[in-house]
């Protein structure tokens, strides 16, 4: 069951005068129970995507759909968002800001106060609960950003670039929570990010995107392969008959041959090659390509 | 439109209120201090030129009332947009007449203690006592000046949402116009003929050319209250569909977006 679904979404906004293409053309689902990431570099559009499904920003054309229906408050009201820039009101204390999202979800005073405490529990914010949110640390305020986006247990949490700025530690805290809310709590889950690491240890599936469109969707492995499967490094003896080695697609430097395996050939293959052609192989090493390597070939390929 | 988002919304409001007890300086600092000087300069020229003095006193009552009602709620919203809030306050499900609504029941209950205590100070210290003698007619024209503000602040914040962050200033300072077409201490045939009938359609002319009348003939033409009474209302009537409007567009175009965050 998709508890997102996008179709053909455009968006055009203005900047400075001028009409700037935001999105285009932008297709995918979510289904239920999924940590699905939107990964990309800045100016991609996945916020700008996060924005639409949160109803605050209405797409140009196509059709989006939560819970299959149109986005409205009762959809938003199944939903919660944690955001890397969350900001709540300065003087507000952390229960106060807490007790406040608690009646807005509708919750009776008996529940509020059996939800906050519960929250403030597991996401470890009970020593701060009266201190106001301006004076949390950075840290602080994405625990208590958590605990106000499980108040109303969302079937669905945007998740935008929730370690943005936060400490590796911390940073490897919030994605223990990430894994924790999905497997505790069941809850899908829409997560944009540009660090490749955080999307690749979190993600069930991943759309990449570009320049406000999709460059690639599926799994992270799907994505990871989508231009060669791994990298085989040879290190050789002495290099021979280079015209036929870069015809069969090794890149060579010094007594080092590099070569990006397609899907389905194989590393005996291109061993068997060498041999073939005299040449004498000292050591072998694959190398899995990363979504930071994805993401540096897309660069290069807008450039 | 549900009660209990609106309700969240003002206790929010208490407690933002409560935590930031400058704020309390902020609203009656202004409107007290601006009717000492008026209640001084009433008494000062009360040999000479009593009605003018208790005209110029009771006008300020009335435009720091209004005032108040009508910038506590864009203020509000523009401390929301600042503080970066807003946005986490629409994606909560709360709908654009539930916040507008919330902001209005929490000013005008603000507002309405001021005006309170600003009609005390005025019969107390500066023996304003004509307000007292037709507390009726005050109490009405109080409810014409809140619902005529309320119009207007429903209006700035579509003006706000319309023109971007930038155009915060507006919250305070909009007003400003307002009153000056009401003709508040002088008659209307000080417009140039152009401009009379635009003063005529102003939220607080029948207001002051109400109060005007009770200082110098000590009763208003009913008329007065009617009108007042219309053009309040279709403020408020043609506000609403405008802020709405705007809203809709505002996410269309991205305003609300910049706005809240």
């Amino acid at each position: 069951m998709n508890i997102i679904e996008v179709t053909n979404v455009s968006k055009k906004l203005k900047s400075k005068g001028k009409e700037v293409f935001a999105l285009g053309n932008v297709s995918f689902n979510v289904k239920k129970g999924e940590i699905f990431g939107l990964l990309g570099p800045n100016g991609a559009g996945k916020t700008t995507m996060v924005n639409i499904l949160l109803n605050v920003l209405v797409q140009d054309k196509g059709t989006v759909s939560v819970f299959g229906k149109r986005i409205g408050t009762d959809t938003l009201e199944k939903m919660n968002l944690v955001s890397g820039d969350i900001r709540f009101q300065w003087t507000l204390s952390s229960k106060q800001i807490l007790e406040f999202y608690g009646r807005i979800y509708g919750l009776t005073k008996k529940e509020r106060e059996k939800r906050i405490s519960k929250l403030s529990k597991l996401f470890e914010i009970d020593h701060f609960m009266n201190r106001r949110f301006s004076y949390l640390s950075t840290g602080e305020r994405m625990r208590l950003n958590f605990a106000k986006a499980m108040l109303n247990k969302p079937s669905l949490l945007l998740l935008d670039e929730p370690t943005l700025g936060l400490d590796p530690d911390i940073a490897i805290k919030v994605r223990e929570e990430i894994k924790r809310v999905n497997k505790k709590f069941g809850t899908t889950i829409l997560l944009t990010s540009h660090y490749m690491n955080e999307v690749e240890q979190l993600c069930d599936r991943i759309a990449f995107m570009d320049n406000g469109e999709i460059a690639e969707i599926g799994s992270v492995r799907k994505v990871l392969t989508s231009g060669g499967l791994f990298d085989m490094i040879v290190k050789v003896t002495k290099v021979k008959k280079p015209l036929e080695l870069r015809a069969r697609g090794f890149k060579i430097r010094g007594k080092t041959l590099r070569k990006q395996l397609k899907p389905g050939e194989s590393l005996s293959t291109n061993l068997s090659f060498l041999s073939r052609n005299g040449i004498q192989v000292l050591d072998v090493e694959t190398k899995r390509p990363t979504l930071e390597d994805y993401f540096v070939r897309v660069a290069r390929r807008k450039a | 439109m549900k009660w209990y988002k609106v309700q969240a919304l003002i206790y929010r409001e208490g407690r933002i209120f409560r935590n930031a007890k400058y704020r309390a300086v902020l609203f009656l600092y202004f409107p007290i201090t601006t009717i000492i000087i008026w209640g001084l300069f009433s008494s000062s020229v009360q040999g000479r030129a009593l009605e003018t003095g208790m005209l110029v006193l009771i006008v300020n009552v009335f435009w720091n009332f209004g005032q108040l009602a009508q910038s506590s709620t864009n203020m509000a919203m523009m401390d929301d947009s600042f503080s970066g809030s807003l946005k986490h306050i629409f994606v909560s499900g709360v709908s654009s007449t539930e916040y507008i609504l919330a902001r209005i029941i929490t000013s005008s209950l603000l507002s309405a203690v001021v005006v309170v205590l600003l009609i005390g100070l005025s019969v107390y210290a500066f023996q304003a006592t004509i307000l007292l003698a037709n507390f009726s007619l005050v109490v009405i024209l109080t409810c014409l000046t809140l619902i005529a503000s309320i119009g207007l602040s429903v209006f700035v914040a579509g003006m706000i949402l319309a023109l971007g962050k930038e155009y915060g200033f507006l919250s305070w300072s909009s007003i400003q116009i307002f009153v000056l077409l009401s003709a508040p201490f002088y008659s209307i045939s000080v417009f140039p003929e152009i401009i009379q009938p635009v003063a005529w359609v102003m939220p607080f002319t029948n207001i002051f050319e109400g109060i005007r009348q009770l200082i110098s003939a000590g009763f208003v033409d009913p008329t007065l209250i009617v009108n007042g009474a219309i053009i309040s209302v279709a403020y408020l009537a043609v506000s609403f569909p405008f802020y709405t409007a705007v809203f809709r567009h505002a996410k269309k175009n991205g305003n609300l977006v910049k706005m809240g965050s």
